[in-house]
C-alpha cells in the first residue's frame, strides 16, 4: 500500500508512542502476570479496541500502528513476547462480515466473513467474540482475555 | 434485557437500616441474657482497657 | 578204584569235634539270647530316660515361663513402686515451685462462678495486692487476677499497672482472658479492644481451632455491635496478608469455581425433546444451558444468604464461655514438663505398673493442636453451611470476605461457559445431515432435504425396475411361444414364462406407485421433524440468552457487600456504571 505523501503537513503528533527499546526483557512471571493481566482494563483502551473498523474496511498503516501501540502502553509491564498476538472483536461493517481482527506480529486489520477461518491461532476467539457481553477478546498463545465493555477481565486457558 | 423476577435485597436504604436496628437489638437482648448479673454488677463505671501500644505479632514459627 | 579203609579213630576225631563245635554253637545261641535279653533291657531303659527327659523339658519350660512371668510382674511391680515414689516426689516439686499457680487459678475459677455479688467479693479481698504478683512469678494469670480484683475493687492504678505486667508476661493470653472476661461482664467496648487485640497477634497461616467459635461469636454480635465490625475488617487484613503469598489468589480462585460448579442441576428431560433426538449436537448443548442456568441458580444462593435474618443465640455465648473456663484451667507452658511427668505417672499406677499401657493412653489423652487453613473455612462457611455448622452470620461474613474470589471464579465460569456453546447446531434425521445456527433458515434447510429424498427415491425406483430376470422371461416365453407352434408342451412353458413376466411387470408398477407414495410421506415425515427440530433450535437459543444474561446479577449483588456491612446492602449502592 502506497504511503500518502500528502496532507502529512504540520500535526502536532499528541497520540502515545512507546519506545520499543525501553521495554523489559523480562516481564512477569507465572502468578504475577496472570494477576496483571486480570487489572481492569482503562476504558479508553476498550474503547479504541471496539472499534477496529473506524478505519473502515481496509484501515491505513498509521492507524494500525497506533492500535498496536495503545496495547504496548496498556502494558508496560509485560515483556514483549507476552502481549497478545492479536485482538479479535464483532464487526459492524455488516453483511458478510462477522468478526475482524487486529494482528499484532503482521500489523494488519483483516474483516472475515461467516465461515471464513481466522489465521495465527485466532479462530479460538470467534465464538467470544460474537457474544454481545464483551467488547473484545485478547488473544494469547495459550490463553484468551474476554474484556467486558467495563474493562472487566476473564481469562479462558487452553 | 434482564429479565428480574427478584428485586435484589432490598429496595431502599431505609428498609436495610430498619433491618439493621432490628437486628442490633436482638444482639442487644441476647447480650442481656448471657451476661453475668453478679460479675457485671461488681464492675466500676470505669473500664479496663488494653493499652495502645502497637501489637506485634507472636512469632511465626516456618 | 581202590578199596579204602576208613579208620575209626579218624571219624571219632571228626565227630568229638563236631560235637565239640555243636556245643560251641549252643553256647553261642544262649549267649546271643542273653545279648538279645540285655538288648532289649536297655531299649527300654534308654525309652524311660527319653520319657525322663520329656518330662524334664516341660518342666523346665514351665520352670522358665514361671520364671519369666516372675520377671515381669516383677517389673511390673518395679514400676508401680517407682511410679509411686516417682508421682509423690514430682508432686512435691509441684507444690513447691507451682503451688500458687493452683491458687492462682483456684481463685480465678472462683471469681468467674460466683453466682452472688457478695462472694465475688469474697474472693477478691486479699487479692489486691502486689504480692501476689511475687508468688507465681512467671505465671500470667496471676497479674490478670490482680489487676481483676483491682478493677472489681476500684483500685483503677493497680489494675491498669498489673495489666502491664500481664501482657508482658503473656500478651495473648492476656488479651483472650480480658476480652473474655469483660464480655462476661457486659463490658462491650472494652471486650470488643481487648478482642482485636488478641486477633491483631494470630498467624493467618496457623489458627489455631479456637478462631472458629471466636469467629462465629464475634459475627453474631456476641462480642458487642462493635466487635462485629472491626473484627470483620481485622479478619480482612488477613486475607489481604495471605493474598500476598505466591499462588494463593490463583488456589482461591480455583477452590470456588468448583464450588460453584458443584451448584449446577440438570436439564429438565421434557425439554427440547426434538433437539435431544436428532442432533449430535445436542451433548455440547445440553450442557452449556445448564452452564447458562448455574447463574440464576448461584443469584438465589447468595440473595438468600444475605437476605437471611440474623438470629444470636444464647449457644454461642455459652461456647465462647467454655472457652474461657479452659483457659483459666490451662497449665502454664513452665508447669507443662512436671505435669506431664505427672499425668504418665498417675497412669502407670493405673494400669498396675504396665508401663507400654500407660504411654499409649498418655498418647490419646494429648490434644492435637490442630491449625486450620483459614481460606478453606471461609469457603466451607460460605458453600456448605450445614457441614462447616457456620450461623448465619457467619455465612454472611464468609461471603463478605470472599468476594472478590467468587466474582472473578464467576467470571471465568461464564466465560468459559459461553466459549463452549455451539455455534452451528447439527441435525441428523435419519440418512440426512443439516446444520442450521439459530433455526432460521428453514427454506434452505427443507430444500436441501427434499434435494436428499429426490436422490433416493430415484435409487429406489432404479432398483424397483424390472430385472434382467424379468426380460429373460420375457425372451423365454417368446421363444417357447415359436418353438410351442410345433410342441404343445412348450406351448405352456412359454405360458408359463409369459405370465411370469407379466406379473413381474405389474409388481414393479404397483411398487413403484408405493415407493412415490412412501417417499411422499417420508418427506411430509420428516420435514415435519425438521420443523420441530428447528423450533426448539429457537427455543434453545432463546433459553440460552434469557439464563446468560442472569450473570450480571451475581456482579451486581455482591459488589457493593464488604465485611463491616454485610448484614444487609442496599440496591441503591449496587449501581454499575455502563
Amino acid at each position: 500500500m502506497r504511503r500518502p505523501i500528502i496532507g502529512l503537513g504540520a500535526q502536532t503528533n499528541t497520540r502515545l508512542h512507546v519506545e520499543p527499546a525501553k521495554r523489559t526483557s523480562v516481564g512477569l512471571e507465572g502468578a504475577a502476570l496472570e494477576m496483571r493481566l486480570r487489572q481492569k482494563r482503562s476504558s479508553a483502551f476498550v474503547e479504541a479496541m471496539t472499534r477496529l473498523d473506524a478505519g473502515g474496511v481496509v484501515a491505513s498503516k498509521q492507524q494500525v500502528q497506533e492500535l498496536i501501540d495503545r496495547i504496548s502502553a496498556e502494558f508496560p509491564e509485560l515483556a514483549e513476547l507476552q502481549l497478545p498476538l492479536g485482538i479479535v472483536s464483532k464487526c459492524y461493517l455488516g453483511n458478510p462480515y462477522e468478526v475482524h481482527s487486529l494482528d499484532r506480529n503482521l500489523a494488519i486489520i483483516e474483516h472475515y466473513k461467516r465461515g471464513q477461518s481466522l489465521p495465527n491461532g485466532m479462530e479460538k476467539a470467534r465464538r467470544l467474540a460474537l457474544h454481545p457481553g464483551y467488547a473484545y477478546i485478547e488473544v494469547y498463545t495459550n490463553m484468551m482475555c474476554a474484556v467486558t465493555h467495563t474493562g472487566e477481565v476473564s481469562i479462558i486457558k487452553e | 434485557m434482564v429479565n428480574r423476577v427478584r428485586p435484589i435485597i432490598h429496595a431502599s436504604p431505609e428498609a436495610a437500616a430498619r433491618m439493621q436496628e432490628e437486628l442490633d437489638r436482638k444482639i442487644e437482648e441476647v447480650q442481656k441474657q448471657t451476661t453475668d448479673e453478679s460479675l457485671a454488677r461488681s464492675f466500676p463505671d470505669w473500664d479496663l482497657n488494653p493499652p495502645a501500644v502497637l501489637v506485634r505479632r507472636r512469632s511465626a514459627k516456618p | 578204584m581202590a578199596d579204602q579203609v576208613v579208620s575209626r579213630a579218624d571219624l571219632s576225631g571228626i565227630n568229638s569235634s563236631l560235637r565239640s563245635l555243636d556245643h560251641s554253637l549252643n553256647t553261642i545261641s544262649n549267649n546271643l539270647n542273653v545279648v538279645a535279653q540285655q538288648v532289649a533291657a536297655v531299649s527300654m531303659q534308654v525309652s524311660s530316660v527319653e520319657q525322663q527327659v520329656e518330662m524334664t523339658k516341660n518342666d523346665l519350660d514351665r520352670l522358665a515361663a514361671e520364671f519369666r512371668e516372675f520377671v515381669r510382674q516383677d517389673a511390673l511391680h518395679k514400676n508401680l513402686q517407682l511410679a509411686e515414689t516417682r508421682l509423690v516426689k514430682i508432686r512435691q516439686e509441684l507444690e513447691n515451685k507451682f503451688g500458687h499457680y493452683e491458687e492462682v487459678r483456684r481463685r480465678a475459677i472462683g471469681i468467674l462462678q460466683a453466682v452472688d455479688t457478695s462472694l465475688v467479693r469474697k474472693e477478691t479481698i486479699g487479692l489486691a495486692s502486689e504480692e501476689q504478683l511475687l508468688a507465681a512469678p512467671r505465671y500470667w494469670l496471676a497479674p490478670c487476677l490482680v489487676a481483676l480484683s483491682a478493677w472489681l475493687n476500684d483500685n483503677r492504678e493497680l489494675a491498669e499497672r498489673a495489666v502491664m505486667e500481664a501482657l508482658r508476661r503473656d500478651d495473648e493470653k492476656t488479651s483472650l482472658f480480658f476480652a473474655l472476661v469483660t464480655r462476661r461482664g457486659g463490658r462491650f467496648r472494652a471486650s470488643s479492644a481487648w478482642l482485636e487485640r488478641y486477633l491483631g497477634q494470630q498467624d493467618p497461616n496457623e489458627l489455631k481451632r479456637e478462631i472458629v467459635v471466636l469467629v462465629d461469636a464475634f459475627a453474631n454480635g456476641i462480642f458487642g455491635l462493635e466487635a462485629r465490625k472491626r473484627c470483620g475488617m481485622l479478619i480482612r487484613s488477613w486475607l489481604e496478608e495471605l493474598s500476598q503469598k505466591p499462588g494463593f489468589v490463583e488456589a482461591q480462585r480455583e477452590q470456588w469455581k468448583n464450588a460453584l460448579r458443584a451448584k449446577a442441576a440438570a436439564l429438565d428431560p421434557t425439554k427440547f425433546p426434538h433437539l435431544r433426538e436428532y442432533s449430535p449436537t445436542w451433548p455440547q448443548l445440553q450442557q452449556a444451558l445448564e452452564g447458562a442456568h448455574l447463574h440464576d441458580i448461584i443469584y438465589q444462593y447468595f440473595n438468600f444468604i444475605l437476605t437471611q435474618d440474623v438470629v444470636p443465640t444464647k449457644d454461642l455465648a455459652a461456647a465462647v464461655d467454655q472457652l474461657l473456663d479452659v483457659l483459666v484451667r490451662e497449665f502454664d507452658a513452665e508447669e507443662l514438663p512436671l505435669r506431664r511427668e505427672e499425668r504418665i505417672n498417675e497412669l502407670i499406677i493405673q494400669q498396675n505398673g504396665d508401663r507400654q499401657a500407660a504411654e499409649q493412653l498418655f498418647a490419646n489423652e494429648r490434644v492435637v493442636e490442630e491449625r486450620l487453613d483459614f481460606t478453606q473455612l471461609l469457603t466451607n462457611f460460605a458453600m456448605y453451611p450445614a457441614e462447616s455448622k457456620a450461623s448465619v452470620a457467619t455465612q454472611k461474613l464468609a461471603v463478605a470476605l470472599s468476594k472478590d474470589w467468587i466474582l472473578e471464579a464467576h467470571r471465568d465460569l461464564t466465560a468459559e461457559n459461553r466459549n463452549a456453546v455451539p455455534l452451528d447446531i447439527e441435525i441428523t434425521v435419519d440418512e440426512w445431515k443439516g446444520v442450521s445456527r439459530d433455526g432460521g433458515n428453514e427454506a434452505e434447510l427443507v430444500e436441501q432435504l427434499d434435494r436428499h429424498l429426490q436422490e433416493k427415491k430415484k435409487e429406489a425406483l432404479k432398483r424397483n425396475r424390472p430385472g434382467f430376470m424379468n426380460w429373460l422371461s420375457l425372451a423365454a416365453g417368446l421363444g417357447f411361444l415359436w418353438f410351442g407352434l410345433e410342441t404343445r408342451f412348450l406351448l405352456v412353458v412359454s405360458a408359463i414364462c409369459l405370465i411370469v413376466f407379466v406379473y413381474g411387470q405389474i409388481k414393479s408398477a404397483t411398487n413403484k406407485k408405493k415407493i412415490v407414495r412412501e417417499f411422499a410421506e417420508l418427506f411430509e415425515n420428516h420435514k415435519q421433524i425438521l420443523l420441530a427440530v428447528l423450533s426448539d433450535i429457537v427455543d434453545y437459543r432463546r433459553e440460552y440468552e434469557a439464563a446468560d444474561a442472569n450473570s450480571v446479577l451475581i456482579g451486581e449483588l455482591l459488589e457493593p457487600v464488604t465485611p463491616d456491612q454485610y448484614v444487609y446492602s442496599t440496591h441503591d449502592s449496587a449501581r454499575t456504571v455502563i
